[in-house]
């Protein structure tokens, strides 16, 4: 894969990316890549994929022994993106001998700005449905809210996203008068029964009433994995205030009378508006004959949204679009006869973008590789 | 389908009542056996699947014995001595166990071979399956090769009892003797017979039970032997009769609601009652067990033939002919041995002689080789419906087929010898590491939900398995570059077709791999929302693109020539075992049903190999740079 060319004359533009018309660059750019590649799947044993995409892979600096810088994914890809396009720009050859490579590298080009519009755009969240169930909206996967309602407006409560609470500091509430003091906030916790410390995290079954404080984890591996919690006193407008333990893992809101009504206090996942209401008529878990092993989910739904009104069904490698929206088929309960299904729910406006470089990819090198072949052998049978 | 443990624990107990009595042994000789091939196409319903009895056969003995047959017999009539005569079958040497503390353990006399019979065990049954418990409560990342190789070993015996105890309702059993007269009168039985089977006697069941009634009404004390009889019969037929519950024998066809089940014979038995198609299959298997335990081939052939058409009029099972064929003819088995023979030639070929009979006597090999691998590979799709690259078995298949050809392709091109090497190596290797990954499980089992998709198998894992193939070839080509000019001191320009070859070749390997990867890429967006997650999986695959990148960028920036072409194509070769091999011994991310403990050994051998081979390459390039200086 040759990139040799006749000198062109200087230009501002040649002179700024003359560091990266070399393939020396590329070659240190791809030397880089393999070493974070290779290094960030053998951290993934000890350390989960989380913490190998946040060290490694989203990073523009990585530091060895926490001293010695090395250049991160973001910055070896950000290097390869420029020094890819002033190839192309300034040394490629451009000519029909030489589709497969410009066609190769355009790929190339696609794809990294393609991978990295994704993960700056692309938004995951998940839904979970009874059957006979709708809802429109989905649940966020890491994002926690605290929020607060009244008995007597139930259907509009205020919430406040988890990640910006300061403790100490007081936000107002659903109810006009009555104030939130954050005393203290826990990313991960686990709930304590009357000073009685559950068996194990995995122990973290809702019961609301019985809880008594929380204790602060460690952050799990996987930061859906986190349950957070928040100590609050909720003071209203005449009276002293009332101290209150919120954890994301009950079932049942903290409520506080406050006079006349009551105000409900629950953490909970961050919801996500979805631009249609879906609607799940009938799960289906379809196993192999004789086993218990599923060889396929299937979930049917109904879809209502202000342009469609439709059945449709979502299955494993069978995902159903609309708009910029995917839900895939992601798991699945039963209990007491009632089943439920949950979708990945992924928003991703360039969803086409990988499609498109991987077309460019296959394309440029196949013909690259087919152009290559008929040479060598016409040069072996030329006399 | 009713699924509950009590009839197979019931069942295995019955078993081993029987089978641990003391002195226990065949009382059938040995020989005579009736042909068992109609046997062996009767279906079954196993690991989800419907199988001739030969298949499932050869499954339980990979899994307890590590082989698909034993002493010279066939794995169908080691299966029927199994069920039909589980005294006899009991002295069959079927357990392997592997670590020999296990053996101590449990007070066995240690055999050569290391596979000993359920009669030699038997002793130690109790202290066995005692420390599995322990074993089993441990976590399984937790347990010593020694708890590993307990719980293995317990698992294969009880699975053993379940299937030994599938027509235990015909066997004659202590608990139905019958020896007073009055109560032969009642039930109308011979009076040859002494003991009785439970379904000698469950046509007479309601007698039975009103007889035993009409005892309970007396006085204890003035019980006759007929009614004590009675009452015995009675208890034993409804402490049977109360262990209904599923069994590993799915060999009777049901319409039920419409769909068609398959049901184990004792499920069956209990219903017999209800049906006469039911009470017709039962018929069919007793006149099957009566006549192979007498030797009778006729009787035996004519059961089965009937048990068959009966099958057959009740659900449509595929046709088991080219399943059969499959197992007979053990086509990997062959190539491999055919790989090997031409791999020797190949060697001596490209390192010592290149006489054209020995040439063609290759390229001959190689091509027998590849009809067997083939036909493995076509028989594949045609039984499990679905291309042959679900699992990390049929991957080590289907990339030494592709190796084979990819070699022969190469030949045919350049004939040099090269090709044939490559073709006859790479397909020996790779078939000898799939027989290492088809020991202990059905190797046609069932796939996981996700991967059940045709479209994405064929198009995403058959272009990466490709891209891997190209990548072994062209490491294969780097050794004997590196051979000929470091250890050989073969001119440079002797060595350009090699060169040429390897360069083709890692670049076939590039291209499918990265065609493979963004198919991946699509597969994973349309089943888990996401094109790319830096799951292991996918990052041994991006692995191997970015080194190829590397090597083919070096050699244009000249950075690299031809020697260090070799070299990089030695370790995209590693790369490969990395993401094929290294990756599933992780047991990290999203490709979790591709996990495996297989292959450890292997890749370490090949780590160590590749190691002492470069450093041994570095040397005596040293040396020869040096004595040049």
């Amino acid at each position: 894969m040759t990139h040799s060319a006749p000198k062109k004359p200087l230009s501002a533009a040649r002179i700024f990316s003359s560091p990266f018309l070399s393939l020396y660059t590329t070659v240190i750019c791809l030397i880089v890549l393999c070493i974070l590649v290779l290094w960030g799947t053998l951290y993934q044993i000890d350390h989960g994929i989380y913490a190998a995409k946040t060290r490694f892979f989203s990073s523009w600096i990585v530091l060895i022994a926490g001293i010695v810088p090395f250049p991160g994914v973001l910055l070896a890809a950000a290097a390869l993106i420029l020094n890819q396009a002033a190839m192309l720009v300034f040394k490629q050859e451009w000519r029909p001998a030489k589709a497969g490579i410009i066609i190769t590298h355009l790929g190339v080009l696609v794809l990294l700005v393609g991978g990295g519009i994704v993960s700056y755009t692309a938004r995951e969240s998940f839904l979970a449905l009874w059957e006979g169930e709708t809802s429109n909206e989905s649940l966020s996967y890491h994002s926690w809210d605290l929020a607060t309602w009244t008995k007597t407006k139930p259907g509009t409560p205020w919430a406040m996203s988890l990640d910006t609470l300061r403790t100490g500091h007081a936000y107002r509430s659903a109810l006009p008068g009555a104030s939130v003091l954050v005393e203290d906030a826990y990313p991960n916790c686990v709930a304590l029964m009357r000073q009685m410390p559950l068996a194990d995290s995995s122990a973290r079954m809702p019961m609301p009433a019985a809880i008594d404080s929380i204790e602060a984890q460690s952050a799990a591996s996987d930061p859906s994995d986190n349950i957070p919690g928040v100590v609050v006193t909720v003071s209203a407008a005449a009276g002293a205030g009332t101290r209150r333990v919120v954890y994301g893992g009950a079932s049942e809101p903290v409520c506080i009378p406050c006079g006349a009504d009551t105000l409900y206090c629950a953490v909970r996942r961050k919801p996500v508006p979805l631009p249609l209401a879906l609607a799940l008529i009938k799960f289906v878990k379809e196993d192999y004959a004789g086993t218990q092993m599923a060889r396929q989910y299937r979930s049917t739904v109904r879809a209502k949204g202000s342009d469609i009104d439709r059945e449709a069904v979502i299955s494993m490698n069978k995902p159903f679009r609309y708009r910029h929206y995917t839900f895939y088929q992601s798991s699945y309960s039963q209990t007491g006869g009632r089943r439920s299904s949950t979708f990945a729910v992924v928003e991703n406006r360039g969803k086409w973008l990988p499609y498109v470089a991987g077309f460019l990819l296959a394309a440029g090198l196949l013909l690259h590789f087919c152009t290559k072949l008929i040479i060598h052998i016409r040069k072996r049978e030329a006399p | 389908m009713i699924v509950s443990f009590r009839c197979a624990v019931f069942a295995a107990a019955a078993c081993a009542v029987a089978l641990f009595a003391e002195g226990a042994s065949g009382a059938i000789p040995e020989t005579s056996y009736p042909k068992t091939d109609d046997f062996a196409s009767t279906m079954i319903l196993d690991n989800g699947r419907l199988k001739p009895l030969d298949s499932y056969a050869r499954s339980l003995l990979m899994q307890f014995s590590g082989r698909a047959g034993i002493h010279g017999m066939s794995p169908t009539l080691w299966l029927a001595r199994v069920i039909f005569l589980p005294l006899t079958a009991a002295d069959d040497k079927v357990f392997l166990i592997n670590n020999p503390e296990v053996v101590d353990a449990i007070g066995v006399l240690p055999e050569k071979r290391r596979r000993y019979s359920f009669n030699d065990i038997k002793r130690g049954y109790h202290q066995l399956t005692g420390m599995a418990r322990e074993a089993e409560a441990k976590d399984a990342k937790e347990r010593t090769l020694f708890e590993n190789e307990v719980v293995r070993v317990s698992r294969n015996l009880q699975d053993y009892l379940e299937i030994s105890s599938v027509l235990m309702f015909l066997m004659p059993y202590p608990e139905f003797a019958v020896r007073d007269s009055a109560s032969r009168n009642l039930l109308g039985i011979s009076p040859a017979a002494e003991q009785l089977s439970f379904y000698d006697l469950s046509p007479c069941f309601d007698r039975i039970v009103q007889a035993a009634a009409a005892a309970e009404q007396k006085d204890k004390a003035g019980w006759s032997v007929f009614d004590m009889t009675m009452m015995s019969l009675s208890q034993a037929l409804q402490r049977w009769r109360q262990s209904r519950g599923d069994q590993p024998f799915h060999i009777i066809p049901k319409i039920v609601d419409g769909r068609e089940e398959w049901l184990c014979p004792w499920i069956v038995m209990l219903d017999a009652g209800s049906g006469a198609q039911a009470r017709a299959d039962i018929s069919s298997l007793a006149s099957m067990r009566a006549a192979f335990i007498s030797g009778d081939a006729k009787g035996f052939a004519a059961a089965v033939a009937l048990f068959n058409a009966a099958v057959r009029r009740t659900a449509q099972p595929p046709s088991p002919g080219i399943e059969l064929l499959y197992n007979r003819i053990d086509p990997f088995a062959k190539a491999k041995i055919l790989y090997g023979l031409a791999a020797i030639l190949a060697l001596m070929l490209v390192t010592v002689f290149s006489p054209r009979w020995a040439r063609t006597l290759a390229f001959v090999l190689i091509c027998a080789a590849l009809a067997p691998h083939t036909f493995g590979l076509v028989a594949r799709v045609i039984i499990l419906h679905r291309p042959p690259l679900a699992t990390i078995y049929e991957t080590f298949l289907f990339v030494a087929w592709a190796c084979a050809v990819l070699g022969l392709v190469l030949e045919l091109i350049q004939r040099k010898s090269l090709g044939l090497l490559i073709s006859s190596l790479c397909g020996f290797f790779f078939l000898h590491l799939a027989g290492r990954y088809n020991v202990g499980e059905d190797s046609m089992g069932m796939i996981a939900a996700v991967l059940n998709s045709n479209f994405w198998l064929t198009t995403h894992i058959m272009s990466v398995t490709l891209g891997y193939a190209g990548c072994c070839c062209a490491g294969v080509i780097g050794h004997v570059y590196l051979v000929k000019k470091l250890f050989l001191r073969t001119p440079e320009e002797r060595l350009v077709s090699t060169s040429s070859a390897l360069y083709g070749i890692l670049a076939f390997g590039l291209v499918f791999t990265v065609i493979g990867t963004m198919l991946g890429g699509m597969w994973a967006d349309q089943s888990w929302g996401r094109f790319w997650g830096w799951d292991p999986k996918e990052n041994g695959a991006l692995l191997i693109i970015l080194w190829c990148a590397v090597v083919f960028h070096a050699r244009s920036a000249g950075v690299v020539k031809q020697q260090g072409m070799a070299i990089g194509a030695i370790l995209s070769l590693v790369l490969v075992m990395f993401a094929w091999i290294g990756v599933n011994l992780l047991g990290i991310g999203m490709h979790s049903y591709g996990f495996t403990t297989t292959g450890v050994t292997a890749l370490y051998t090949f780590l160590i190999f590749e190691a002492v081979f470069l450093a041994a390459a570095a040397v005596t390039f040293f040396m020869t740079w040096k004595r040049a200086v």
